[in-house]
Order: C-alpha cells, then structure tokens, then sequence
C-alpha cells in the first residue's frame, strides 16, 4: 500500500523510508514514541502531507499525487485528533453532511434536506453504529467529549469509506469512554479497513489484528499483538518507556 | 426558523398578515410609507442577516449592491426611459455581476481580512458615486425616478407601491425560508461552524460562499430597487458607511441568528427612527442609547427575549463568532 515512504522537515527526517502494506478489512494500528514520524506518516496517506520519496495506493489505485478530495472520493476516510465537528448543529446535521458530502446536493435551493431519505438513513445508520441515535437532535455543542469522539467516528463512517484512518480516537476520555469508544470500533463492519495511532498500549492491543511500530521514521517491528507485546526491541524503545 | 409551531400560532400569523393586508384601509399614508421603508430596509437587512446568520460572513458590501440597483433603475429608467421590467431585470443582472465579481475576490478571505475587504469594496463604490458626475452626477445623484403603471394598476399610488411591495416582500422571504431548510442552507451553515471540515469533507467551500454572496446580493438589490422607486431619488448617501452600520445594526437588533431576526431589527429600527425623531432633534443620540442597551442587555437580539423565555439558551453562533473575532485580534 505504501511503499518506501519519506518525509523530511528541514534536516529532520520524520519518515526514511517507511513501507506500510495493509489488507483489505484489516484493523492495523502504528505505535511508536513520540517523534516516531506516526503522525506524519499518518499525515503523507490522507493527503495533507506530500511524501519526499516513495508512493502510496489504496485499492490499487496510485494516489500519491492525489488532493484529500480525491482521496476521500476513492473511500479513503479519516477522524482527527482533536475533534472537528459542527458545534452548533445537530448530530444528524452533522452525519447527514458526511453522509451527502459527494453526493452533489449542495447546489440544491428549494427542496428541504430532510426529504433526502437515503441520506438521511445513512447518517441514522452511521448513528446507530457510533451509540448516538438518542442524541440525533441534540447540539454537538452540548454533548460529552466521550460522544463528540463516538460523533468524530460516525463522521467517517457516515462518509461510506473503504478505508478509516483513526488519529489518536481516544484522545482525551475517561477510562470508561476509552472502553465505549474501543467496543465500537471494534464491532464495526470488516467491510472497512482500519489504520489507528493511538497512544492508549490497552487499546491497540485490544483492537489491532497486526501493529507495526516505528521509531525513528522506520519500521522497526510488525506482528500480532501478542507478538508486539513480547518483542524485545519494542519493549526497549517503546513499552520500556511507559510500564518501565 | 420555524414558520409556525402550532394553531394558535398560525391563527396569529394569519391575523398579523390580513392586517398588514389591509393597512392602507386603516392606517395613514404615512404610516403605510413607513411600512414601505421597512420592506426595502428589510430586503437589505435579510440580505445582511443571511450571510450572517447562515454563512457566519459579515459583509459590508451590501448597501453597494442596494444602491447600484438604484443608479441603473435611475440612468436606464428615468434618464433613457427603458420600460419596465427591463431596467429592473438590467439592475438585478448588474446586481449580479458586481456581486460575482467582489464575491470572487472576497471569498479567498474569513473573518477579519473578509470584513476589511467587504468594507473597502463598499467604500470604492461610495466614493465612485460621489465622484462621478458625467454618469452618476455626484452628491447630487439621480432624480424623478417613478415606479411604472402595469395593467392599468398605477404603482405611483401609495397603497398600490405597498401591496406589491407586500408581496416581493413575502416572496422574498418564503424563498429564504426554503433556502435555509435546503442542502445548500445545511451546507451553508456547515461552512458557518467549521469551514475546513466542509473542505475536507470534499464540499466546494469557496463556491458555496460565492453563490450564497451573489443570493443575498440579489436581496439588497431588490431592496435597492424598492427604495429609489419609494423615494424617487438616488444618491451617494444612499450607499454611505453610516448606512451599512445601520443596517447590521438593524440586523444584531433583532438578532441575526433567528430567521425573522433582520425583519424584526429593520421594523424596530425604522420605527424608532420616525417615533424619536418626532420628539427631538437630538434623536440619533438617543437611538445610539438604544442600540448600545440592546447589545448589553440583549447580545443575541430583541427575538432571544423569546427564546430564553422558553429555555436556557446557550451562545449564539454570532455571539461566539464576533468573541471570536476579538480573539483573533489578539
């Protein structure tokens, strides 16, 4: 999928050649400290950063060139750190924007968007997956961080992507919301694949079918996360660090 | 942005409406002409509002598109005598193409740098006007601009002005009304909350922005066309900087969050402009009072008084923006 990706920042390079290849339905997470180049990495396959060296293609398709637009349009899906909503409209509102966002409705004046059934079954779907069908009518404004994050996924799904890149999804919740958050990502459809940085260790081996993990801007290790727990190498860089 | 919420409301609207219906019946001429300045002034304050309230974009260009329907009804009408509904039609066309073309520059810019571009393209065309005397003869600007006789019904007349006037107006709104509750309203408000989410989303953001700018354009121009046949005459001060202040004046008055809000704050407004100026010379100073307790007392809008009668409300989205706008000076 992305083969010998790089990105330098000045003299820095954040990423030497980084090959990442994930299977279609696979739920892969990328960990490493910080600085590791997760991120950026993160960054160069939704688009927002270009890569130095090296290619990416999703399903396939080379879109080393292409803009986030595009990438979104080939079903490329993300959620962002920190939470990008519509405040001050409805959770619908919020999901039926996803849910419409290539379909070509907003040059439409006179007609409602609430007669728009398939759209809106859509976001009522991608709402039931996220546990945010009772609060389809309330202000994103007025909602938990915990729900504005399980909102932040709803987003991507609502979008019907091929493939959801999740940044850090459980930045900043509680114990219990990391274990609402982790217990629906894990139950959505394998349909979709999943790329995840997170820093919570619990809720990428919990949620992981396989990690790889950088250090550095390289790949310094890949495998279950049985494996991952017990790799030496990762325990040094890594896991040492935090259960030292 | 609810029409109506129950009967009794309906019963309501429907007895506000037959007596706007029948105000000339009742009601002076004066007071009819008052009602015929609160549609204009309307008209260029739904403009003003809209962008607001739906886009989250305070644009001081408006009263440059209210005056510029004035200036072609007044150089194609009563200087070349073009019949109507051509000079009407040529204005809204004007309108449209003044508006795409600021509207294709402005639309690069947010918040602040929109604001200050606003108010540089709306100064440009005051200070065109006031210089120009070969087209737009100056301070002096255009006379004897009357509304036309169609079908026989003579718009010359007050109480047949009015009710076409009543008429545009309620079209005007119903328009807008449907507007805000389409996609393209949806979309709209997305881009009021967070535009580069609606960018990443794929939506085409600068476009959106540019239709929703040549809309409320259309609305000041209809206003601007209203206006010069009501008062027969158009000049630079129609389109002067005190005039656009006003007019978001008007607009925070009533609130530019709520849908009736512009409404609301232009009736209001003109209305404490012929009552205090009826008292005393010094009536601006007063009005100036007024608007100053409205905005301490009542930030969102004399229609919050409404709503926090029904809930604990929170920030409005003009409230956080201009907060927001504060900040981003820092």
């Amino acid at each position: 999928m992305a083969t010998s990706l790089s990105r330098n920042f000045g003299g820095v390079q954040a990423v030497r050649s980084a090959d990442l290849k994930v299977p279609v339905g696979e739920r892969r997470a990328l960990i490493g400290p910080n600085g590791a180049g997760k991120t950026t990495l993160f960054n160069i396959i939704t688009g927002e950063l270009a890569p130095d060296a090296g290619k990416i293609e999703i399903f396939g398709i080379d879109i080393t060139k292409k803009t986030v637009q595009e990438r979104a349009k080939l079903g490329l899906g993300r959620t962002y750190q920190i939470s990008q909503l519509f405040l001050n409209l409805t959770v619908e509102e919020n999901l039926f924007l996803a849910a419409a966002a290539d379909q070509g409705m907003e040059f439409h004046f006179l007609s409602s968007w609430r007669v728009r059934s398939k759209l809106i079954q859509w976001a009522h779907r991608s709402a039931e997956q996220v546990n945010l069908t009772p609060y389809l009518s309330q202000r994103v404004s007025e909602l938990s961080h915990g729900l504005q994050r399980q909102l932040e996924v709803g987003m991507a799904i609502a979008m019907r992507p091929r493939l959801i890149m999740l940044d850090e999804p459980a930045a900043g919740l509680s114990p219990s919301e990391r274990l609402i958050l982790a217990g629906l990502i894990k139950g959505l459809s394998r349909e979709v694949t999943l790329i995840l940085i997170e820093h919570d260790m619990e809720m990428v081996l919990g949620i992981a079918d396989w990690i790889t993990v950088l250090q550095r801007g390289s790949v310094i290790a890949e495998g279950v996360p049985s494996e991952i727990r017990t790799n030496q190498k990762v325990q040094d860089v890594y896991l040492g660090t935090i259960y030292a | 942005m609810i029409l109506w919420k129950d009967r009794r409301q309906l019963v309501l609207e429907a007895i506000a409406g037959g007596l706007l219906i029948l105000l000339p019946f009742y009601a002076g001429e004066y007071t009819v002409t008052t009602f015929v300045r609160i549609i204009y002034f309307g008209f260029l304050a739904l403009s003003v509002g809209m962008l607001i309230g739906q886009a989250g974009m305070i644009s001081l260009t408006q009263t440059a598109f209210f005056g510029l329907a004035g200036y072609v009804i007044g150089l194609l009408g009563a200087e070349r005598d073009m019949p109507f509904p051509w000079r009407d039609l040529v204005a809204i066309g004007a309108v449209l193409v003044m508006a795409l073309t600021f509207g294709l520059i402005a639309m690069r810019t947010h918040k602040i740098v929109f604001l200050m571009i606003t108010l540089a393209f709306g100064q440009i065309c005051w200070a065109f006007a006031q210089q120009n005397t070969s087209l737009l003869h100056g301070w002096a600007g255009i006379r004897g601009i009357r509304p036309p006789t169609i079908g026989g019904i003579n718009f010359n007349q007050t109480s047949n002005f009015y009710w076409a006037s009543l008429l545009i107006f309620a079209l005007g709104i119903f328009v807008l009304w449907l507007l805000a509750k389409s996609p393209f309203g949806l979309a709209l408000n997305g881009i009021r909350e967070n535009p580069r989410r609606m960018a990443a989303l794929g939506y085409p953001v600068y476009w959106i922005r540019v239709v929703a700018f040549l809309i409320a354009a259309v609305y000041a121009g209809v206003g601007g066309i209203l206006a010069t046949y009501n008062t027969g005459i158009i000049t630079p001060t129609t389109i002067h900087l005190s005039r656009t202040i006003w007019v978001l004046l008007m607009v925070i008055l009533g609130g530019a969050t709520y849908f009736w809000g512009p409404v609301v704050g232009t009736a209001i407004a003109v209305w404490l402009d012929v009552l205090i100026s009826q008292g005393t010379v010094r009536y601006n100073t007063v009005i100036g009072v007024i608007f100053v307790m409205i905005v301490l007392f009542l930030p969102e809008g004399v229609l919050s008084i409404a709503d926090s009668l029904g809930e604990g409300g929170s920030l409005s989205p003009l409230r956080r923006l201009l907060d927001r706008k504060i900040a981003d000076k820092r």
